[in-house]
């Protein structure tokens, strides 16, 4: 600008300094204000509007939240159902502008949870669109997901007698991971919904056509990217779920054979990156051994693989070491020192 | 401005030929402050890279199109399945007889008078269906003709790329709208597939096997390593790209046809060598993400031609004068001026310092060997979508057709039609049974061919020129984007400007 000499990044400039020094100020004041009025237990239509002022400046005061409800809930007006409808709809506006301050914030989710929750009529598909809206923008963020689930259970709640949605809300978290296979919080909320949606299957045909539908999924997000634990983690959830132990070393063998053959793909120079199919394969054939017995070949694999894994991964030497010796110890391999055999 | 104004008017640079290099390069002389005479014969901007409604893209064929590059062009009114065009139009301006027609047509206006036109043009009166049905053919696809914008060399930017910044830096992102390539197709063994061009794509992929998905993206994580791009190609920068790439990453089959001719859309397999490939690859891959989930984007209402005229707009906005419809009647240097040109134009002479040519002007320039063999097929369907736009490649041994298909979403075909282009280099004579079956395959069943037209375009060769100053541009390539365009207008005017 003309006639300004340049300021050098560092040091404010005594104008910013005493604009800072004013804004301080005024959001101290009302802070102060905010306080005391809760403090003297005041619940009046003022109150609301400085918690709202101070609100804006600062979303993450979780105790002016709580006060804002009490105020909310003191006043004359929230007794009139109408009345209180009209407040709390202008409340999601005021949620609205402000979430973009700080997306993640525990303290408005939560407001706005309670803004629904308190409402005569909440819009609960107007809702959804927000939120999907949200997740379009960031599809990872948890508190989203989270107020998602909310919504969909009241949606239920709604419209009580007709066919759930978890059909609906399924199918969005496929659309979700075939987006990112690495979105964490569909591969969990994919967890929540799909023991309802195999209870709802006709038969069990049925079942295992969806069962295998989960594990196609996993194992595309397995060759698609190794490395990325989400698909691992959602393979060790369905393994646990399965009701039997036969159907438990079905899936860890159809585990075992995938990494394999991923392993045959990759560099032996490249080490490192093969660093979490070989865990997952140790942990795969250890598991096994527990249900089942594993083969003496299958044994040898397991602990060729740790010591592998000791060179690749020096972070984790003890743990691997530890593993070495008590599976060496379980299969009687190893010194004769450790054998423990003790006739009957 | 009266035509007596310009006879003996000097300018710091004439070019002649508004095609997309001869624009650009006026535009940047004229932005140097130099001053810019820009012409071209044709009504039309655009040159070699124009874009017609259907019923201007048959008067090109008969009246504008240079004899010496396209000596004809096979029109198809309907089916193509037939060896025989329907209309083979030659000899510019010279009419053959006129074949006699079994009924008058009933239908009047604009087709007729087509009709009447190509009717000079008639390739074998034998096999011709009723006159009736042609006509009519033509008057239903006439009722849509300012729908068509029908491209002479089609060709789609990389959402990163030369051209792309150029557009950018030039200010012209306001004259020129563009939409992105969703989807990018292999042709192979007559099936059609989709080339997944992004993890989420890969992941989601029906088409490949577990293996090729690790394959794939270990190929694309590794091409995108900058850091290790030197070490990636080792002491094999010069072995061939599919060589390489077999050795290298293990691929095989459809998955390496589509990262050498999809991807890294080389035009035949030995023509890439692997530094080239990987080089490609990766301006493939950093160009998806920069607009969307797509590398390539397609200009709305023809891209060559827009592009052009957005810059000559740019050049006439810094002063630059423009003359269409106006014959460059020869090319002489200047008497007593070693370095400056003499150019009689149909209305006057002007004294040009510099002189840019696209070498069509040129009227002693002879066609060379090299050739593209180029293909347009309007199909009643939009066989991939009604409002999508996708690059193809149709793979045929070891060389690749390059295929364009466009729909209304780039306003360049009415609603529920759509038009697929197909090059690929090689005279017609070679290449006609190719692009054929390369049509046939895509449209598959769904679709039925309405208008189809297929013709060479031959480079020209100026005859070893006495004027050693005159500059050269150059006839549209067989890539199938624009940045070779964009370089060498960029090298020529860095030269000029030197």
């Amino acid at each position: 600008m003309h006639g300004r000499r340049r300021q050098a990044l560092k040091e404010p400039s005594v104008d910013e300094k005493e604009q800072s020094r004013q804004r301080v100020e005024k959001y101290c004041a009302l802070n102060n204000s905010v306080m005391s009025l809760r403090a003297n237990n005041v619940f009046t239509a003022s109150a609301l509007d400085q918690t709202k002022r101070l609100l804006e400046l600062n979303t993450e005061l979780h105790t002016v939240w709580n006060y804002r409800r009490q105020v909310f809930e003191h006043m004359d007006l929230w007794q009139d159902t109408e009345e209180r409808q009209r407040m709390l709809e202008a409340e999601l506006g005021f949620l609205f502008e402000i979430i973009m301050k700080n997306v993640k914030s525990y303290w408005m989710w939560n407001h706005r949870v309670w803004t629904l929750n308190s409402m005569p009529r909440a819009d609960w598909k107007k809702e959804l669109g927000l939120v999907a809206k949200l997740l379009a923008l960031d599809a990872r963020n948890f508190h989203g997901w989270d107020y998602r689930r909310f919504i969909v259970s009241n949606l239920k709640k709604a419209s009580e007698g007709s066919s759930g949605s978890s059909g609906g809300e399924f199918a969005y978290t496929t659309e979700q991971i075939n987006r990112d296979c690495a979105n964490h919080s569909a591969w969990h909320n994919r967890s929540k919904l799909l023991p309802a949606v195999l209870e709802k299957a006709s038969s069990a045909e049925a079942q295992k056509s969806l069962l295998r539908t989960e594990t196609d999924m996993i194992l595309n997000a397995i060759y698609t990217d190794p490395d990325d634990q989400n698909a691992w983690l959602y393979h060790e959830w369905l393994v646990s779920i399965q009701p039997s132990d036969e159907d438990r070393c079905h899936l860890l063998r159809d585990k075992v054979a995938a990494i394999r053959e991923l392993l045959d793909l990759e560099d032996e120079k490249d080490e490192a990156s093969n660093k979490r199919p070989l865990i997952e394969l140790v942990d795969a054939l250890a598991a096994l051994d527990r249900l089942e017995a594993v083969t003496d070949t299958e044994k040898n694999e397991c602990l060729e693989t740790l010591r592998r894994l000791k060179s690749i991964d020096s972070y984790h030497v003890g743990r691997y070491s530890d593993m070495i010796q008590s599976l060496a110890q379980r299969w009687d391999l190893g010194s004769e020192h450790t054998s423990t055999m003790i006739s009957q | 401005m009266s035509e007596n104004t310009l006879d003996n008017e000097e300018f710091d640079a004439v070019v002649l030929g508004t095609g997309l290099v001869e624009s650009i390069i006026a535009s940047e002389l004229a932005a140097a402050d130099k001053k810019v005479l820009h012409v071209d014969r044709n009504p039309y901007y655009g040159g070699n890279f124009a874009c017609f409604t259907l019923s201007a893209f048959v008067e090109w064929a008969i009246e504008y199109r240079d004899q010496r590059q396209t000596p004809l062009v096979d029109i198809f009114v309907g089916s193509i399945d037939s060896d025989s065009p329907t209309f083979s139009v030659r000899d510019v301006g010279e009419l053959k007889q006129a074949a006699a027609m079994p009924n008058s047509p009933k239908s009047s206006g604009p087709a007729l008078r087509l009709f009447d036109r190509l009717s000079a043009y008639i390739a074998d009166t034998q096999t011709l269906p009723e006159g009736n049905s042609i006509t009519e053919r033509l008057a239903k696809l006439l009722e849509n003709d300012r729908k068509y914008a029908i491209e002479l060399a089609p060709k789609v930017a990389y959402c990163r790329g030369e051209l792309i910044d150029l557009v950018i830096d030039a200010g012209i992102g306001e004259y020129v709208q563009f939409k992105g390539v969703e989807h990018n197709y292999i042709v192979r063994d007559d099936i059609v597939e989709r080339v997944p061009d992004s993890k989420g794509d890969i992941f989601a992929s029906d088409a490949l096997s577990l293996i090729e998905k690790r394959k794939l993206m270990k190929l694309m994580t590794a091409i995108t390593d900058d850091e290790n791009f030197t070490q990636l190609l080792g002491d094999c920068s010069d072995m061939n790209f599919a060589h390489f790439l077999e050795a290298k990453f293990k691929l095989s089959g459809k998955l390496l046809d589509s990262v050498i001719y999809a991807v890294a859309r080389a035009e035949s397999r030995d023509e890439l060598t692997a530094r080239a490939g990987c080089e490609r690859v990766q301006k493939y891959v950093k160009s998806i993400g920069r607009y969307g989930r797509m590398a390539y984007l397609c200009a709305m209402y023809g891209g060559g031609s827009e592009i052009a005229q957005s810059f000559c707009r740019l050049c006439a906005v810094s002063a630059g004068t423009y003359i269409l419809s106006e014959d460059v009647r020869s090319i002489e240097s200047r008497d007593g001026d070693n370095h400056g040109f003499s150019v009689q134009l149909a209305h006057g002479r002007v004294f040009a310092k510099q002189l840019v040519l696209d070498p069509c002007y040129a009227p002693d320039s002879l066609p060379a060997d090299f050739a593209i063999s180029r293909a347009l097929c309007i199909l009643d369907y939009p066989v991939f979508g009604e409002d999508t736009t996708a690059t193809l490649s149709y793979v045929a041994g070891n060389d690749a057709v390059s295929m364009l298909y466009t729909t209304q979403a780039t306003l360049t075909a009415p609603s529920g039609q759509s038009v697929v282009y197909a090059w690929t280099k090689g005279r017609l004579s070679d290449t006609r049974a190719l692009l054929l079956r390369a049509l046939t395959t895509v449209r598959g069943s769904l679709a039925q061919p309405l208008f189809t037209a297929l013709f060479e375009a031959r480079d020209l060769q100026p005859v070893e020129n006495s004027l050693p100053r005159l500059v050269y541009t150059g006839a549209p390539d067989s890539t199938l984007d624009f940045d070779s365009a964009v370089r060498l207008a960029q090298q020529v005017v860095t030269k000029l400007l030197s």
